[in-house]
């Protein structure tokens, strides 16, 4: 059995994200792809280029006969040559969005391939097959320094898990059956002890085989929008075609001939090539640049289901906070100087473990106190039925706890809360802090003053969700008023405060009907229903099974904020095809105005419309076809990498991206005909 | 299909007789009652009569070949000024017969002396009118006539030039039209010899033609606006059945009719339904206007006794009529019985242009529902309450103003005049104010008359002239904000409206330029066509005098902008850059404007286009009004483009290379590309104006017409109704702050150039070989 390469997962998908557009590994399979598309069958499935494609049989036909004839005419051998690069170069589009999703998914599959599989048969004997073999079902036996060849769910004990391979992260993680972080994917290492692992997914079936499905053409089904663009052009390809078709006869009453390689470049200029062509690869690009983002999404109707998210659901903690209550104040009793207090705290906490009581190490630390020698004494540590924890020292014994508790254990030993103290908690609450009351011996001594902090940053970004009108709601177990403390200070629109695990899917449900568009995040067996009732459901991979079963994309970094990120990708894909489907409408102006007034030869009086001072009727044509080819290699870039999507308003999106790509695409072309013309002028092609 | 039976054929047939009824005799009988009593001068024709006997009428023209008498402009009526034969020569401006009846003409007035002093001619002196029937000349045409009339009355000139300043008449309320003559009145005036009252230098001081243009367009743009913003609200409120002065009368009327018919006003249709509606009643209409006019040689109110009117003009009619096409094979004096006029064509009229706006209105229902599932509101009763509370009252109104104007309004029979240089004319009468009014109103555009509104009985003065204008515009405006109404937010109405006045503004800036600098040839040959305080000048070849360039112009841009199809001036004698604006609005789709209604739901097809496109550029799933557009309704929408387009196209293509079809063009050239082109876009648009030198006469234009007016109708409304059902049934997405805002002017700029790409340059290589050819040869510059 061959040991997987070990490859540094962190820079592969450095050098993902960072991919050269010219990667050879991609670029060369590309061109030969692009060729061995030429297949009319092939190209059957895109009916704008396939009727490039019959143009460009009929004009290389019209040149071999010319030249059996004896005559040899170049320049139906260049039009030909531009029809078949145009069509090329389409393909060449596809192919390359479709080398740089698998090689992206290969990246992150390669760890699973031939790893040894431990089987555990019925009645309990351990076989070793190979990882390919794995079905559904399956249970299987990973130790420590084992790969895990397979996605699955811990079912059995528990574990500590190197992710990196897949999420880059390289503090293991715990993976633990039962919980709602039993999920583990094919490719990850357990580090410590030993699992059973249900397999989940048969052969073939798992997220990234999924999503080597939605980049591959051949296999891709269309978005819904993606639909109604290929009928819009479909349709607009069909009239320019009785368009052009009528021309013969209306020019014959006017009783001029036009030639047909001129009727066939006119019309491969007029029907949208440009969109026609970069369709596709537009699609598949915008799961790439999900990948990149180590986001697997499973359909691409999600993708474009995520540019149009109203509303997104998050979980307060780790999404907008960092998870944990931090402390951020001591407050001393009257008679109680500030270094004492800071002193005691910093005891209390030496032996607690917990996040909060290293928060409490932290501050003090940063608040001057000094690190004391080892400490001789019992840590008491926090337990359920006190509500507080604390140390035993000889010459005193330290409490904090919960108000309530801490007053409870101060009465039983004859001792009081000061009345100033008490104020202190009730302020800390009502600024939806959490308090922690000190206690020396018999006496209250001071509050720690408990925060959720917000994550640095989460304010930004959910400012600029609110720019292009998204709603931001935030569903927390905490009490209304912390709820509101920290939704004012991230800026969440909205909170749902109390929530039990089903008020998600409620309130899926309620903006859902009130024609909302609902995103969210969630990694527990409760978030499944919650998942599939939202229109996009992001599963983190370190989630239950049944959450990545019911999401509609499944994020391997299990990042909370990456919602975010997926929003943006789906809405630069919608404007990269709105952007080049209105490019390419806009060009037909200026190849009008290049072929006509060169297309009737009889009658020179159209000179008078050679508004761009085309050298003459041949270079003319000729340079509108180069164009119009030229055009799709141009875009490429744009159509793999995606128009830049700066968040804003609705109508200052639509000004700045109808001025680039419509005022833009009637003015380009105009300058990049002339350009070609003279070039070609100069090189004597015509 | 009992049911079908009952609910959908069962109330076609009796809503088309009861409404044929109303529409088509109680209707004309009303106004005609009125009229008669209220003015029965101009009702009757506004005939003169000497010595008891009529000798002509002072709204139509009259041959006057002696020196003695100032001599109307050429005529292209029959042998001239013949009223039963009403219409222009339609020669393009670059047909050779043109210039040589130019040429003619000016050696004619060179001999005779009778031209300007620096030897031009003014140009209405050598052209001939619209109507063919144009009563009135020039101040400068009448000028150059002095010295031979004073000669051979024996009077002084500078007399003569002051009798003739007592006859000119100025514009309508100081604004409309252009200064004028009537031949007819001021021959009549020297017969009888009047004395001399104006001093004589009043003739040049007729203040810049331009100007008061410019003017002109301006006063009837700002009625429109104003009486279409109330007509919206109006609108809006009788079809949400909320009362109104007018329905809350009729309210109980109304109940009965619904069920006295099996109508249950409260049936919400299903898009499915509301297309079989539309289609039963069409077919039903249909049938009838084609029995009428087969058997009107068995009808009363025929006294011109025509027979019963051959099969396939009949059915092309009735096509023509129930798609609002109003298309015309025919010439009404000669053809139609005034029962035909009345109850086939009036009642049509009424109908087509009702379903026209109710489908408009189911759409309009189904975009701005603001509930899942709703149907789009229930034909019988849109149908009726539009007919009854809009079309009928307005109707009349305008139809008493025509009357009071002149356009008659009468069940007499032709009148003989015996006129004063020494002939007969036989003028026809007829219900002619009723029909003109729903006739404009309704976008319908059949005239009375073969010349349409070109003819003094149909369009009498300039004042009616810009009175037709605003009736044409203001239901397909009214559409827009009424649209805005149901959208909750007049801006999304506003918005569409100013997209389409700026597209009108554009064309008449552009027709009116052109035709205004006049025609080359004519140029060339000494004919002055230029603005000066004595004529308005320009191209005036199929134009009347008094509406000038302006009143022309702008009446063929509103006309052809909606799908009105009257005409008050030939396009076929436009210039071939003037002329290719009415083409280029028609091949448009006729969206800017566009008819009663249909306008709309035209419109919403390039809305829809622009919305997917820009939708998307925002990075939203495209969403109109919170609802998505969705691959269904682009495929109905391209369907719509394609099977319009290429009608266009493709009827067009096969009748320039087939000798049938070639054998009906009247002008050489590329002219003859233009009139083919523009007949198929005016049958496909349910346009109906024509380059009407085009023989459309004969079975292969009878059949193409009937198919292209058939596929321009319910290729079109059958595929919206279906978008109505698609809209209907969709979710309704709440907008946000990044859902495409569709009421501002960049959806506006947007909207234009998908207008003008989409529509606009699929006809651009047919523009190039037919109008702008025709201009290159005549020596012009791009």
């Amino acid at each position: 059995m061959a040991v997987p390469t070990p490859i540094d997962h962190k820079e592969a998908r450095r050098i993902a994200r960072t991919r050269s557009l010219l990667d050879k590994t991609i670029l060369i399979p590309s061109l030969k792809l692009s060729v061995l598309r030429l297949n009319p069958r092939v190209q059957l499935r895109n009916p704008v280029m396939f009727v490039v494609e019959i143009g460009a049989i009929f004009v290389t036909l019209v040149f071999f006969a010319n030249l059996a004839a004896g005559r040899i005419f170049p320049f139906p051998a260049y039009i030909a040559l531009w029809l078949w690069f145009t069509i090329i170069f389409a393909n060449f589009a596809e192919a390359m969005a479709e080398g740089r999703g698998k090689a992206q998914a290969e990246t992150l599959r390669r760890a699973k391939i031939d790893t040894p599989a431990k089987l555990i048969g019925e009645n309990g004997d351990i076989t070793v097959v190979k990882a390919t073999d794995l079905k559904k079902g399956d249970i299987l036996l990973v130790t420590a320094g084992e790969v895990i060849p397979a996605d699955g769910t811990v079912i059995e004990g528990v574990a500590s898990i190197d992710e990196s391979a897949i999420t880059g992260e390289s503090a293991p993680v715990i993976r633990e059956s039962g919980g709602d972080r039993s999920g583990v994917t094919g490719g990850t290492k357990v580090l410590s002890d030993s699992i059973r692992v249900r397999v989940s997914t048969n052969p073939g079936e798992s997220f990234l085989d999924r999503m080597v499905e939605l980049v591959e053409s051949a296999e891709r089904q269309k978005t819904p929008n993606e639909i109604a663009l290929t009928v819009l052009i479909i349709g607009l390809t069909l009239l320019y075609l009785v368009v052009v078709v009528c021309l013969i006869a209306f020019a014959s009453y006017t009783g001029t001939t036009v030639s047909t390689v001129v009727l066939i470049s006119l019309l491969v200029c007029l029907i949208p090539t440009t969109i026609g062509g970069l369709l596709s690869a537009i699609g598949i690009a915008g799961m790439d640049r999900l990948l990149t983002r180590n986001v697997v999404a499973k359909s691409g109707r999600a993708v474009e289901a995520a540019g149009d998210v109203d509303v997104i659901l998050l979980d307060k903690t780790g999404t907008i906070t960092l998870g944990n209550r931090q402390a951020v104040e001591f407050i001393p009793a009257q008679d109680v100087s500030t270094a004492e207090i800071r002193d005691i705290c910093l005891l209390s906490s030496l032996s607690d473990t917990t996040p909060e009581g290293r928060s409490i190490i932290e501050l003090a630390l940063a608040e001057g106190a000094v690190q004391p020698p080892t400490v001789c004494g019992t840590s008491i540590d926090f337990s359920a039925d006190t509500c507080m924890s604390g140390i035993d020292l000889p010459e005193k014994k330290i409490r904090k706890g919960a108000p309530d508790a801490i007053t409870k254990y101060l009465k039983g030993q004859g001792g009081t809360v000061p009345s100033s103290l008490m104020d202190a908690v009730a302020r800390i609450c009502t600024q939806g802090g959490t308090p922690l009351l000190v206690a020396k011996d018999n006496q209250a001594i001071g509050v720690i003053h408990l925060k959720d902090i917000v994550k640095p940053g989460i304010a930004d970004r959910l400012r600029v969700l609110k720019r292009v009108g998204i709603r931001t709601v935030m569903i927390t177990g905490d009490n209304p008023v912390t709820a509101k403390t920290i939704a004012d200070e991230a800026g969440i629109d909205e909170f749902v405060a109390e929530a039990k695990p089903e008020d998600k899917l409620t309130y899926i449900r309620k903006e859902q009907a009130k024609g909302q568009l609902v995103a969210m995040i969630g990694d527990g067996t409760n978030d499944a229903p919650a998942l599939a009732q939202a229109d996009v459901g992001l599963a983190m991979n370190s989630g239950t099974d049944a959450a990545r079963e019911a999401g509609n994309m499944v994020d391997l970094d299990s990042s909370p904020t990456k919602l975010i990120d997926v929003i943006e990708t789906g809405k630069q894909l919608l404007v990269t095809r709105g952007a080049l489907t209105t490019f390419s409408i806009a060009n037909d102006v200026s190849k009008y105005f290049a072929i006509i007034p060169a297309m009737f030869p009889t009658l020179p009086i159209f000179h008078a419309m050679n508004i761009m001072r085309l050298h003459s009727t041949q270079s003319a044509v000729l340079s509108a076809v180069i164009f119009n080819a030229i055009i799709i290699i141009l875009l490429i870039p744009l159509a793999l990498k995606g128009v830049a999507y700066r968040p804003a308003g609705a109508s200052n999106i639509l000004r700045r991206n109808a001025l680039i790509y419509g005022l833009g695409g009637v003015i380009v072309p105009f300058i990049g005909i002339k350009a070609i013309d003279l070039l070609i002028t100069v090189l004597g092609l015509v | 299909m009992k049911q079908f039976l009952k609910t959908i054929l069962g109330p076609a047939v009796i809503v088309t007789i009861a409404f044929a009824i109303i529409t088509g005799l109680l209707y004309p009988a009303v106004v005609t009652g009125i009229a008669q009593v209220a003015f029965p001068h101009q009702a009757n024709g506004s005939l003169i009569t000497k010595d008891n006997q009529i000798i002509g009428s002072s709204l139509l023209g009259q041959n006057f070949t002696s020196d003695r008498y100032f001599h109307s402009r050429p005529s292209a009526a029959g042998t001239g000024y013949d009223p039963t034969q009403s219409g222009g020569s339609n020669l393009a401006p670059s047909n050779p017969l043109l210039r040589a009846r130019i040429k003619a003409a000016m050696n004619t007035s060179r001999t005779t002396g009778e031209t300007n002093p620096d030897g031009t001619i003014p140009v209405d002196a050598v052209t001939a009118s619209g109507s063919g029937l144009d009563p009135d000349i020039t101040l400068a045409n009448a000028l150059i006539q002095i010295p031979r009339v004073a000669k051979a009355r024996n009077i002084t000139e500078d007399n003569l030039t002051r009798i003739v300043a007592d006859h000119m008449e100025g514009r309508d309320f100081g604004v409309f039209g252009e200064p004028r003559i009537n031949v007819l009145l001021l021959n009549l005036a020297l017969d009888a010899g009047t004395a001399p009252r104006a001093p004589a230098m009043r003739l040049t001081t007729q203040g810049n033609p331009q100007v008061f243009g410019v003017f002109q367009v301006i006063i009837i743009f700002a009625v429109v606006i104003l009486l279409a913003y109330y007509l919206g609200t109006y609108l809006y409120n009788i079809v949400t059945g909320r009362p109104t002065e007018l329905s809350k009368r009729l309210a109980r009327a109304e109940a009965w009719v619904y069920r006295r018919f099996h109508i249950n006003q409260d049936e919400d249709m299903t898009w499915k339904t509301y297309a079989f509606c539309v289609l039963a009643f069409s077919l039903v209409s249909f049938l009838f206007t084609y029995l009428v006019l087969r058997i009107q040689g068995l009808l009363p109110l025929n006294p011109q006794a025509l027979p019963g009117v051959q099969p396939d003009v009949a059915v092309n009619t009735a096509v023509s009529f129930g798609t609002n096409t109003n298309w015309q094979v025919y010439a009404g004096e000669r053809t139609m019985s005034y029962l035909s006029q009345m109850l086939a064509l009036t009642t049509q009229n009424f109908f087509s242009a009702a379903v026209g706006i109710i489908v408009a209105i189911a759409l309009i229902r189904a975009i701005t529902s603001r509930t899942k599932g709703k149907g789009l509101g229930n034909f019988w009763v849109d149908l009726t309450r539009i007919i009854l509370y809009v079309l009928i009252p307005i109707s009349i109104a305008a139809a008493l103003i025509f009357a009071s104007q002149g356009v008659p309004q009468t069940f007499s029979g032709p009148v003989i005049a015996h006129t004063i240089d020494g002939g007969t004319q036989t003028i026809p009468l007829g219900p002619i104010a009723s029909q003109e009014a729903i006739k404009m109103l309704g976008t319908n555009g059949g005239g009375f008359f073969n010349a349409n509104s070109a003819h003094p009985y149909e369009n009498p003065t300039p004042f009616t002239n810009a009175m037709q204008i605003v009736l044409l515009l203001i239901i397909p405006a009214a559409v827009l904000f009424m649209f805005g109404r149901f959208a909750w937010k007049m801006r999304q109405g506003i918005v569409l409206f100013i997209v389409v006045l700026l597209f009108l503004i554009a064309a008449i800036a552009f027709t009116t330029y052109e035709e205004q600098l006049g025609n080359k040839i004519l140029t060339k040959n000494g004919v002055d066509q230029r603005p000066s305080s004595l004529q308005a000048g320009g191209n005036m070849e199929g134009k009347e005098v008094r509406f000038g360039i302006y009143g022309s112009t702008t009446f063929a841009v509103a006309t052809t902008a909606t799908a009105c199809g009257a005409v008050n001036s030939m396009h076929d004698s436009y210039t071939p850059l003037g002329g290719m604006v009415p083409l280029f609005l028609i091949l448009l789709g006729e969206v800017v404007p566009g008819g009663a209604g249909a306008g709309f739901f035209s419109l919403f097809i390039y809305i829809l286009i622009t919305i997917f496109i820009a939708g998307l550029m925002v990075g939203r799933i495209p969403n109109y009004l919170g609802k998505k557009v969705e691959a269904f309704d682009i495929k109905m929408a391209v369907l719509i483009l394609i099977s319009i387009e290429s009608t266009i196209l493709i009827f067009s293509a096969l009748s320039v290379v087939t000798p049938a079809g070639l054998a009906s063009i009247s002008n050489p050239g590329p002219h003859g590309l233009s009139q083919i082109l523009y007949a198929f876009g005016s049958g496909v648009g349910n346009n109906g104006s024509a380059f009407a030198g085009l023989n459309a006469a004969t079975l292969w234009f009878i059949l193409l017409m009937t198919i292209a007016m058939f596929i321009g109708r319910f290729f079109i409304i059958i595929p919206i109704l279906a978008i109505a059902g698609s809209f209907a049934n969709k979710h309704i997405y709440p907008p946000t702050a990044g859902t495409l805002p569709t009421d501002n002017a960049t959806f506006g700029a947007i909207l234009i150039g998908v207008i003008l790409i989409v529509a606009g340059l699929s006809f651009l290589p047919v523009f190039v070989l037919g109008p702008i050819l025709e201009h290159l040869l005549m020596g012009g510059i791009l």
